[in-house]
């Protein structure tokens, strides 16, 4: 079957591979564009939350290309999220679209749907196949989670940032073609030898450190948050973050082999929200702490409007922010958010963050005098 | 004698007469805030993030209107009330948006243990279980269950929660209304119940002559039986109670559904497309009002009498 699938960030690459790998066509959308924006804002529900708009615009522009069926996530409440494929399973229908929803639902919720889904899934070839395709896509997505991390680090240390993003791309490029399991640690090392070549020398003055928080899609999907790590890393800050696919693979579907992520989340919640919220509430709250103790110099935190459990994390994260003398911007983005009015608020929060680590460090010298 | 405060606010309308009763019980004194006004309104919009939804930018005005009359503020963190249903996220993190509205005022928590919202001891807050015995405890939930059967079975007889507190609380029954007309009305109770906000449509459409049915005057079980038309049964309890409100009240032949949501309610605009969808199909007619802070009372009560006037004159060309 031919089937699409939601873009968000880096996980076109091993979905992609796995939907082949499983013998199905991948029918992937184009990467989300201003059409994207358009379509979804025109048939959601006006207050529905970005992702869901991006979702829908995704699946009509899928669908266009020809696919004949489509891969969405589902989820037991109480993030909205849970509720997305019902609700755009009926535009899409009102639309006049003719397509196969196949539905993976966590498996608190309904068991059928996601039996059925696997089923349709696995059809197409023996399960000794489809048990190497689901570990080269899982291989896959830790290497690039892992490649990733590296560009973070190193483009606000490169001596040319345009050659380091390239090396990066080129990375991805490599990483999505790949079919061997062996042959992906080679990749990532292709690409660690390229930016060290290309790194400056160590001056001293470590660039200041900023991470970013906030619901999961917003944070990783760089078409729809203005390419925020890519505008921070130009202007020579070193983006931090935790999230990523493969983490938030090992902590909801794996939770099993990977118990330490929900530990850390609530062990370091715990003295500002004592419940979980949903979504990605309590992990917000738990990486700005993080951050306090890290000593990082600032926490971005990225939202979608509407967005319930990052609208509690928000309310909680000033008593954070006081406690741990850590600046704190929050980035609400909807469909009409511009780049110009991020690109000016993001130069001025850096801004602010140079001129208090270079105060801290007069503080400190004439403490020392 | 110890104040404790009680939000008049979110679902207060649904659980305020449980929890009065309750703390009289213990010898405590419940103080309840006063109806929703436009300077309680502010202080609360000011307190919450841009952000919130009016609801809870409401019930920050509250808690701070209570801050200098009680000792105490009770902060319900309702999590779930049915088993694998959800009120919502911002009602999860209510007491800690709460501590960030008043500061260092004692905060009580009453939490939803267990798929409920009262009824065990462990959902008490922490400062009651060890002050009182466990028999007085006890005694006091059992009074508190009593008058939540006798408050909600008020409200399904067509009361509107203020009249059904005035009753339970010692007053003379008030005989319904009896009107011919019937007009359905749906929304979460915050928004229905709290006439400040919603700029007393209830009165408004009484006013008209309409019998006014909304959620509460049905029960959980005839709701849950229309639920099973949904491909997958929704999560959030209070949006159940919409869409299945929603069916019932189509089958009891009302002439129209006015449909109250707050702006920026995260479960209503994926709920908000459903109720669509089914009014287009079944052909009932739908009004849908946004309620926010900036609400003016001549756009809304214009809007709803365009809506009556339509109604009416469906009405006529049917006999005609």
């Amino acid at each position: 079957m031919r089937l699409t699938f939601p873009h968000m960030g880096l996980l076109s690459i091993p979905v992609e591979t796995l939907i082949n790998g499983l013998g199905h066509e991948a029918v992937p959308a184009p990467p989300t564009n201003k059409r994207t924006f358009e379509l979804g804002a025109k048939y959601s529900p006006e207050g529905a939350c970005l992702p869901f708009k991006i979702n829908l615009g995704n699946f009509i522009e899928g669908l266009e290309q020809g696919a004949e069926g489509i891969v969405m996530a589902g989820g037991v409440g109480p993030c909205r999220f849970g509720y997305y494929a019902q609700i755009q399973q009926q535009i899409l229908e009102d639309l006049g679209y003719k397509f196969k929803l196949l539905l993976l639902e966590p498996l608190g919720g309904k068991r059928q749907e996601l039996y059925h889904a696997v089923q349709v899934l696995l059809e197409n070839v023996p399960l000794h196949q489809a048990v190497a395709a689901l570990r080269l896509a899982w291989q896959k997505i830790r290497w690039v989670d892992q490649g990733n991390a590296l560009f973070r680090y190193d483009l606000p240390r490169s001596k040319d940032q345009r050659e380091t993003q390239r090396s990066y791309e080129r990375f991805l490029a490599a990483m999505r073609q790949e079919t061997k399991v062996l042959q992906l640690g080679r990749h990532y090392q292709k690409l660690a030898e390229w930016l060290k070549k290309n790194r400056l020398p160590e001056t001293g003055t470590p660039p200041i450190r900023v991470k970013i928080i906030g619901e999961i899609y917003m944070v990783l999907e760089p078409r729809v948050n203005f390419h925020l790590e890519m505008l921070l890393g130009e202007m020579g800050v070193e983006v931090v973050r935790s999230m990523s696919i493969s983490q938030w693979a090992e902590e909801h579907l794996l939770g099993f082999c990977y118990p330490h992520h929900r530990h850390r989340t609530a062990l370091l919640s715990e003295p500002f929200l004592a419940s979980s919220v949903g979504g990605h509430g309590r992990e917000t709250i738990a990486e700005v702490v993080d951050a306090g103790v890290n000593r990082l110099d600032g926490v971005i935190q990225v939202l979608p409007f509407t967005c319930m459990p990052e609208i509690v994390a928000q309310s909680i994260t000033p008593a954070v922010s006081a406690t741990y003398q850590l600046p704190i911007l929050t980035l609400v983005i909807d469909e009409h958010s511009a780049e110009a009015g991020m690109m000016t608020r993001l130069e001025a929060f850096v801004d602010l963050l140079r001129r208090k680590k270079v105060r801290f460090k007069s503080l400190q010298g004439y403490v020392k005098g | 004698m110890i104040k404790i405060g009680i939000p008049r606010a979110l679902l207060y309308y649904w659980y305020g007469p449980i929890w009065q009763v309750f703390l009289t019980e213990l010898g405590l004194s419940p103080l309840v805030s006063a109806p929703t006004g436009k300077k309680l309104l502010n202080a609360g919009v000011k307190a919450a993030v841009d952000e919130a939804c009016l609801p809870v930018k409401v019930f920050l005005g509250h808690t701070l209107a209570l801050k200098s009359k009680c000792d105490v503020l009770l902060i319900p963190r309702l999590v779930s009330i049915n088993r694998k249903d959800y009120i919502c996220p911002k009602f999860m993190g209510l007491p800690e948006m709460t501590k960030q509205a008043v500061g260092d005022h004692p905060i009580m928590v009453w939490k939803s243990e267990k798929n409920c919202a009262l009824g065990s001891a462990k959902a008490l807050p922490e400062a009651l279980r060890q002050g009182f015995s466990y028999g007085q405890i006890r005694k006091g939930l059992r009074k508190a269950e009593q008058a939540f059967r006798a408050y909600h079975h008020l409200l399904q007889q067509g009361l509107l929660p203020v009249e059904a507190e005035k009753v339970l609380l010692g007053g003379a029954l008030l005989s319904p209304e009896k009107s011919q007309r019937a007009i359905g009305l749906i929304g979460h109770p915050y928004c229905l119940y709290d006439s400040f906000i919603n700029l007393d449509t209830i009165g408004l459409l009484r006013r008209y002559g309409f019998k006014v049915l909304a959620p509460e005057f049905f029960t959980p079980q005839q709701i849950e039986v229309e639920l099973g038309v949904l491909a997958k049964p929704l999560f959030w309890t209070l949006s159940q109670r919409i869409f299945g409100t929603f069916r019932l009240l189509c089958k009891q032949k009302v002439e129209g559904v006015i449909y109250l949501s707050a702006f920026a309610c995260g479960p209503e605009a994926l709920i908000g497309e459903l109720i669509k969808k089914e009014a287009k199909v079944l052909g009932l007619p739908l009004l849908q009002l946004d309620l926010d802070e900036h609400s003016g009372e001549a756009g809304f009560v214009t809007r709803i009498e365009a809506f009556i006037d339509l109604l009416n004159r469906k009405r006529r060309l049917s006999c005609v």
